[in-house]
């Protein structure tokens, strides 16, 4: 039995609720990491956001999040009374709400870091939280741009994995819906290779591109050429990638392969 | 004709019926890469796929490639695809 590579990681407090509080050199590399994933997003022109933490509940059912994966949901609601929103589960769905109506004569790109949350059967430090840091890159456009966008986007990765003998692979996949049976959504995931995966060490996937087709341009009414925009986004689960840095270099953090990583962005 | 081309045919004016784009569909037309149906439109062809063969289909069997054509859903379900087979 290998003992878990974040026993003994400086930095880290684990919290069993599945929370993380992160200090010190694994904070620093954390950051490193996350400058490093939207300089990528900026070299091909998305704009850094701050978001805010809830999503309107109205808009995630507008786009099949409650019914879809109700099982991941955490909801933040005044006791004082007040509607209730949805902690975000994900960064990119911010841009298509926030983006609603909205017409582009170019792809537009966006990028943020947001703290997610997704609740889970159970928990594991950094491998598996409620809430973790994702690092997401959106790119809203025509279904050619946004295929080259994640495409560049995927190469970005492998070729700096590569580099820093990190290794992954990208595998097709789907999301974890509540409900899989005659399941339109799942259907189509299983039958189009709309999501893929960067999975570290066979089981951990470090980050995934995701095609949407022009699902959230039709649910949201944003545009491109004349025609429902298409989307892409590609996410990188922050905590995890610090996870396989401490399995594959150590945990002597020091020795991370993060000096370099300004050559890459 | 012969019921692999019968089945053929039938998914053939299922798709003619229901595309969302004005072009004509080819036996090779990647139907799911192109958008010729959306994810709704794609459950209702499974259940016409369980309707022909009179057996239920197993979805976490599929692959990608499982519906990506006319000739890939009648090999992949039909065991064969028919009077307009081709070679690749």
């Amino acid at each position: 039995v290998i003992a878990d590579v974040t026993t003994h990681l400086p930095g880290l407090a684990w919290l069993p609720d599945g929370q993380s509080s992160l200090s010190g050199a694994l904070l620093a590399a954390r950051r490193s990491l996350d400058r490093l994933f939207a300089r990528w997003g900026q070299n091909l022109g998305a704009a850094e956001h701050a978001l805010p933490p809830c999503l309107a509940r109205e808009a995630m059912a507008k786009c099949g999040y409650l019914e879809s994966f109700p099982h991941l949901a955490t909801l933040a609601t005044p006791l004082a009374g007040g509607a209730s929103a949805l902690l975000s589960p994900a960064a990119c769905y911010h841009f298509y709400v926030q983006l609603r109506d909205s017409h582009f004569d170019a792809p537009a790109l966006r990028t943020a870091c947001a703290t997610c949350f997704r609740r889970e059967e159970r928990y594991e430090p950094l491998r598996r939280q409620w809430a973790f840091s994702m690092r997401e890159i959106v790119c809203i456009g025509t279904a050619d741009e946004v295929r080259e966008f994640l495409a560049a986007m995927r190469a970005r990765v492998s070729e700096w994995c590569t580099a820093i003998d990190l290794p992954i692979d990208w595998r097709h996949a789907t999301d974890p819906f509540f409900s899989t049976e005659r399941n339109p959504r799942y259907l189509a995931q299983r039958l189009t290779p709309l999501k893929h995966e960067a999975v570290f060490d066979g089981t951990l996937a470090l980050g995934s591109a995701n095609f949407h087709q022009d699902f959230f341009g039709e649910t949201f009414g944003i545009g491109r050429a004349g025609a429902p925009a298409y989307s892409a986004c590609i996410a990188f689960g922050l905590e995890r990638w610090l996870y396989a840095f401490a399995a594959r270099f150590g945990s002597t953090i020091e020795r991370w392969p993060l000096d370099g990583a300004a050559q890459w962005s | 004709m012969s019921a692999a081309a019968e089945v053929r045919a039938t998914i053939r004016r299922w798709l003619a019926a229901h595309s969302r784009l004005d072009v004509p569909l080819r036996d090779d037309t990647p139907i799911l890469e192109l958008r010729v149906i959306d994810s709704l439109k794609l459950l209702e062809l499974v259940l016409l796929v369980e309707e022909l063969t009179g057996k239920p289909v197993s979805v976490e069997q599929l692959v990608p490639r499982s519906f990506r054509d006319v000739d890939a859903i009648c090999a992949t379900f039909f065991g064969g695809a028919g009077e307009n087979a081709r070679d690749r």
